[in-house]
């Protein structure tokens, strides 16, 4: 190492994400949010009747909510300067040879179809406001999984399904960014999969928001019918511009009797960006939801997956990462309901705060009168680099019925002096050793991805190790 | 008489409204009469001290409270201690349908090491409103170990207020034994402004019946090296319900802090309502702050062990609940008020 080589825990390192293509869209609405707006991408989408009364209530649920009176300063995002809708220069494609080769280019820098080759059943691959790609394996697809756009399954064989799911679990009186998505959202996925069917590797949908001031508002849907299992990725990325980006978009997840679904993230928004996403799930008599959350990109995230364990013996396991820089507040945290007899949840999270940024871990856990012989437990380590960050920890328990077992552990504190000098007198230096305590701190989240993401989040933490101490 | 809604313990951070765990608005809040506080011992009120240093001090109950202390006209009453007094005794004593209030503000000179034991008595069988706001201010080195004992009556609506600053070096010590009371709101916010200044909490409390309690604890580590420890326990029986809210506040520059809450709850009966949220803000790198809650029925292999030795259910619940509230009651520095209250315990004043 070089003399003046010193040590220090930088910012993830974002330039793989942060590339930017012209943006050459083929239609773009204006920006702000006015009935006729809504209406206009009510029109260009194609909506069912139903959709079109749906986004325009979300519309008036939206300008008659407050914002929030908690939580991270929004005031740098002012809705009449985001475009809410902007479709790329393509339609929706099932070969990735005929995407266009500049949107192409995007995702192969990311390095989506690679990985669709080498590890996913199936992926979806969004662009702005609309899916540019999609495909499903030919074994998988003959399983009976269905894994399709939004827009098609708004109209196809499963509409009745997605109409009487659609916005039942997270409704836009929720709170004001979900009538926000009510009110505007496009793009995303909607995924089935049969009883008592397995689906052995991954499905996983990206999302890019390459528009510079344009917000991104897909839904998810996901159905995992009785005895079925699941694990979908969601991944996303944007590059940075110096106009507020917004993502605001909502994923619903239904777990039916004894299914098990794992829904794994990693956020790499760009820091211009509010992610103002919705994430709940609902599950079943037996059923298990599984969330693995990596946040390392956006300006401001308010993100709470919810979970909703509604039948006797429903399982809940959340493990989760976040990681804020110079220029970043990040509340994340997560959300579970028990209502049913015996069910259980399992909360294991990591922070790290440095250069100024801010990491706020926020929880509740509800136990109602009906959950008789829950047990939950939530354990969240907080590590502070420097002394110009802050990290605060804000878990809220409300159980209202006494046979439970419920336990809490939180800690905060810095990279310990002792373990850099116990590893520095096995022989690494003071660098090596610190970054192995950083990645041994997040180690919860990277054991429970598959490898390829797991590589891929160690190498976000580890990329800009070196440095110097100030 | 006209009445008023009242906001105390708000979070100093908030969260989910829908939660209803951010502050709390207490309705039906009376303007109080001075209230009744019977002093024994060696020191005596002091009329003419400085009541600036206690002015600027935020209490946990919050602005709120002290408004309506400030429309009711209450009178602080300051308490200066210097040197090793003997423990001082206040007793504020409420009758049946009364709303009263008393404010307290104990300065304790530089190295001064005392104890005051406050005893909130009423009939049991009465109902009111009390309130009792305690303002505290520790000079370089002083140690005060504060005991709080509320029995009031099972009908009374019950503030309990402290606010303290604690300079280089100073300890506070806080022993609060929650026994009876309907409504009651304890509020505390403590400022460690000095390097190596400590406070350590010992809380308990028995809910049954419709009780509601409600609490606020925060801790602001401002200077290097402080140190704090909240630990709180009880029960809920009956219809009972319970709002722990605990802050531990590492503001920067408080370089070397050890701050750490913990929280064990036992829940005896199936409708009782807990509701817990230990805060932890930091804003300082070299600190440790950790808590812990452990929220559940009464463990099944202690009932079976003390069912294999003859010992019937109900009889073994009392005896867990009391052991919450001994062990935090034999905090109490002083041998004759210790043992009073433990035989109060024993003799049903919180109807364990």
């Amino acid at each position: 190492m070089a003399d003046n080589e010193k040590t220090y825990v930088a910012d993830v390192d974002r330039s793989m994400y942060d590339f930017r293509d012209e943006s050459k869209d083929s239609y773009r609405i204006e920006s702000g949010l006015t009935t006729e707006i809504v209406e206009k991408i009510s029109e260009e989408k194609h909506d069912p009747e139903w959709m079109r009364q749906f986004r325009l209530k979300s519309l008036e649920i939206y300008n008659a909510t407050p914002m929030v009176n908690w939580g991270p300063d929004t005031s740098g995002l002012n809705m009449a300067d985001i475009v809410t809708y902007v479709r790329p220069n393509t339609s929706m494609r099932g070969k990735w040879s005929e995407v266009p080769d500049e949107i192409k280019t995007t995702f192969e820098r990311l390095g989506i179809p690679q990985a669709e080759r080498e590890s996913l059943a199936g992926v979806g691959a969004q662009y702005d406001s609309e899916l540019v790609y999609h495909n499903v394996r030919d074994d998988v697809a003959k399983q009976g999984v269905v894994y399709t756009d939004m827009e098609s399954a708004l109209t196809g064989e499963y509409a009745d399904m997605v109409k009487s799911h659609f916005m039942k679990l997270v409704p836009p009186t929720d709170h004001k960014f979900a009538a926000l998505h009510g009110a505007v959202w496009s793009g995303g996925s909607f995924v089935y999969v049969p009883p008592h069917t397995k689906v052995k590797i991954p499905l996983q949908s990206y999302f890019r928001l390459n528009a510079p001031g344009a917000g991104q508002f897909e839904h998810t849907l996901i159905i995992v019918d009785e005895g079925a299992d699941l694990h979908f990725i969601e991944g996303c990325s944007a590059p940075k511009y110096n106009v507020a980006n917004l993502h605001a978009g909502c994923v619903e997840l239904f777990v039916a009797k004894n299914a098990r679904l794992r829904y794994s993230t990693i956020e790499n928004w760009s820091k211009n960006m509010y992610n103002l996403n919705t994430k709940r799930a609902i599950v079943d008599e037996g059923g298990t939801i599984e969330w693995v959350s990596g946040s390392f990109g956006s300006h401001v995230s308010y993100l709470y997956p919810m979970s909703i364990l509604n039948g006797a013996r429903a399982k809940c396991e959340f493990t989760g990462i976040t990681f804020a820089g110079e220029g970043q507040n990040l509340d994340t945290g997560m959300k579970v309901v028990h209502n049913a007899p015996n069910t259980s949840s399992h909360v294991n999270t990591r922070s790290i705060s440095k250069g100024g940024g801010i990491s706020t871990f926020r929880s509740s856990v509800s136990v109602t009168a009906k959950a008789k012989g829950s047990k939950s437990s939530v354990s969240c380590q907080s590590l502070m680099v420097d002394d110009i960050s802050r990290s605060d920890t804000i878990p809220a328990m409300d159980i209202r019925t006494s046979d439970v077992d419920i336990g809490h552990e939180a800690t905060i504190g810095r990279i310990s002096d002792d373990a850099v000098f116990y590893l520095m007198s096995r022989g690494l230096s003071e660098e090596d050793a610190r970054a192995m305590i950083v990645s041994g701190f997040a180690d919860n989240v990277g054991k429970e991805l598959p490898l390829e993401y797991a590589v891929e989040m160690n190498n976000l933490i580890r990329l800009e190790m070196k440095g110097s101490i100030g | 008489m006209k009445t008023y809604d009242v906001t105390v313990n708000r979070l100093p951070v908030l969260t989910w409204n829908r939660l209803r765990m951010n502050e709390t608005t207490v309705s039906q809040v009376s303007v109080p009469q001075q209230g009744s506080v019977t002093l024994s011992g060696d020191a005596s009120f002091n009329p003419t001290a400085d009541p600036a240093p206690f002015q600027a001090l935020a209490t946990g109950c919050g602005p709120a409270l002290s408004a309506l202390l400030e429309q009711a006209e209450i009178c602080p009453q300051i308490l200066t201690l210097e040197g090793t007094p003997n423990p001082v005794r206040l007793t504020f004593s409420h009758e049946d349908n009364t709303s009263s209030a008393s404010c307290v503000c104990l300065y304790l000179k530089e190295n001064t090491s005392a104890v005051v034991l406050m005893d909130y008595t009423a009939p049991l069988s009465a109902a009111g409103q009390g309130t009792v706001q305690t303002r505290i201010y520790l000079e370089k080195s002083a140690k005060l170990h504060l005991v709080q004992v509320q029995r009031v009556g099972r009908g009374f609506t019950f503030f309990n207020d402290i606010g303290a600053a604690c300079q280089e070096s100073a300890r506070f010590e806080l022993t609060q034994l929650i026994l009876s009371g309907e409504r009651s709101y304890t509020g505390c916010e403590i400022a460690l402004e000095g390097a190596d200044s400590s406070f350590d909490a010992g809380v308990a409390y028995a809910l049954q019946q419709s009780d509601k309690l409600d609490m606020n604890y925060v801790v602001r580590h401002i200077g290097k090296r402080t140190n704090s420890n909240i630990d709180a326990a009880g029960s809920l029986q009956g219809n009972s319900a319970k709002l722990f809210r605990g802050t531990i506040d590492f503001v920067n520059g408080s370089a070397g802090a050890v701050g750490s809450e913990k929280e064990e709850v036992l829940l005896i009966d199936e409708s009782c309502v807990n509701q817990t949220i230990p805060l932890i803000l930091c804003a300082e790198e070299d600190v440790e702050g950790n808590h812990g809650a452990s929220i559940g029925k009464p463990d099944e292999e202690v009932l079976f062990y003390l069912s294999s030795r003859g010992i019937p259910q109900e009889a073994a619940y009392a005896l867990l609940i009391r052991a919450k509230l001994d062990a935090v009651a034999g905090r109490i520095p002083q041998d004759e008020f210790r043992q009073e209250i433990l035989d109060a315990i024993r003799g049903g004043a919180a109807r364990a």
